[in-house]
């Protein structure tokens, strides 16, 4: 439990001087590392549920993005600010290590099946990407627009 | 032939200007395409047409009857999320006609002088580096070591990028010096764990915007865009793998 507790501090750290790094702006600094850590729990969870890292990576990274898209139409900001900061915890970064490791020291079995599990997480993230864009342009984008509309039309009357 | 007033050409030059900053900084290809035709429609242009593409750009538009047209190329793309933010403001705020085309132009013309500083970028990307060592399992000894290791490594790699290098070629020649100094630490520290601190290093170098941006682009129907910024996130992948590789065989 504490242990689960400093990882996700940490997530929350890495995302926040991650933007940083990237100059992100100011009003997405909160936000952004906050749905990094939602995204990263959930990917520890399902992972722990289903014991399936795919399904994790792809509920985790629905979990980051599809309340970023909400939220960059709500702060006025292009998605792609949120969804890259929120993101990050998830890149498969270790396992990427963990295939050249293998190809460094001529074990070209254990190569082939980590690069593939790294292609098929990378895969997953990417579907789950582009539901979330989905949703975004068709679902919240027009919502957003119709709000916008009715407040318009409330301080006109 | 009747003179073009000054005021349509300034739309036309603000609307480039902004949409090539906005691809530069690593904005999506639709939103460039978007900002450039809202700021031409409210400059009261006809017959608006833009092709975005990742290495440039083309706007042509009908002011009272001649047709007008512009191309600019993009060499040098980097990624600046505030930038982004920054640019997307201003768009907004020329079509929603609050601010003029000459105050906007001006405005973009600071933005593309400003670029974030090599100590703040090293300085913020270690840290990053060094929390993400510890969500993969590492200890206080890995997190003031990948502190130091990431903070070179992003030193060299913010240089090798001043100096007008690919991103490709720096982020691969970042992934050796961060394995080579991740191996020092190996000798000098026997017990630390190596990996996390290479982990940790190449996290924040991985092209994340570049996939996010591919995945984007493709389903907003900009299909060579989408793919010309697939292949650049893979060989960036592909790069900072073999660096890495390249030095743990030895």
């Amino acid at each position: 439990m504490e242990n689960i507790l400093i990882v996700l501090v940490s997530t929350f750290l890495a995302a926040l001087f991650f933007g940083l790094q990237l100059s992100a702006p100011k009003r997405t600094l909160i936000i952004a590392p906050l749905l990094g850590i939602f995204g990263y729990f959930v990917y520890l969870y399902t992972n722990n549920l289903t014991d399936s890292e795919y399904s994790a990576a792809f509920f985790g990274t629905l979990a980051a993005c599809m309340p970023a898209e909400l939220f960059a139409r709500i702060i006025k900001t292009p998605a792609t600010v949120i969804i890259f900061i929120s993101v990050i915890p998830l890149v498969p970064g270790v396992m990427l290590y963990q295939t050249m490791l293998y190809f460094a020291e001529n074990n070209f079995n254990a190569g082939a099946y980590e690069i593939t599990r790294t292609l098929i997480y990378s895969g997953a993230m990417a579907i789950a990407i582009t539901i979330s864009t989905m949703f975004g342009k068709h679902l919240f984008a027009p919502l957003i627009k119709l709000i916008n509309e009715k407040k318009l039309r409330n301080k006109n009357l | 032939m009747k003179r073009v007033e000054a005021d349509d050409e300034q739309y036309l030059t603000l609307a480039l200007r902004l949409s090539i900053a906005m691809l530069r900084n690593g904005g999506e290809t639709y939103r460039a395409e978007e900002c450039a035709r809202n700021i031409l429609s409210s400059g009261g242009a006809k017959e608006i047409e833009i092709l975005a593409l990742p290495t440039g750009m083309t706007v042509t538009a009908e002011y009272n009857g001649q047709t007008f047209t512009r191309v600019r190329t993009l060499r040098v793309r980097e990624n600046n999320l505030g930038n982004i933010d920054l640019l997307n403001t201003i768009s907004r705020e020329v079509s929603a006609g609050k601010i003029h085309a000459e105050q906007a132009i001006n405005r973009v013309a600071e933005i593309e002088l400003l670029s974030i500083g090599l100590l703040k970028k090293s300085v913020c990307a270690c840290i990053s580096s060094a929390f993400f060592t510890v969500i993969f399992g590492g200890g206080i000894l890995e997190f003031s070591l990948a502190l130091y290791v990431a903070f070179i490594a992003q030193l060299f790699i913010t240089l090798l990028k001043k100096m007008g290098s690919l991103s490709f070629f720096s982020n691969m020649g970042g992934s050796i010096l961060t394995a080579v100094l991740a191996k020092l630490c190996l000798f000098m520290f026997p017990d630390i764990n190596m990996g996390v601190i290479i982990i940790g290093g190449i996290m924040p170098l991985l092209p994340g915007l570049a996939t996010i941006n591919a995945i984007r682009d493709t389903l907003y129907g900009d299909l060579i865009s989408g793919a010309a910024r697939g292949v650049e996130a893979l060989l960036s992948a592909v790069s900072i793998a073999a660096g890495v590789a390249l030095v743990l065989s030895i």
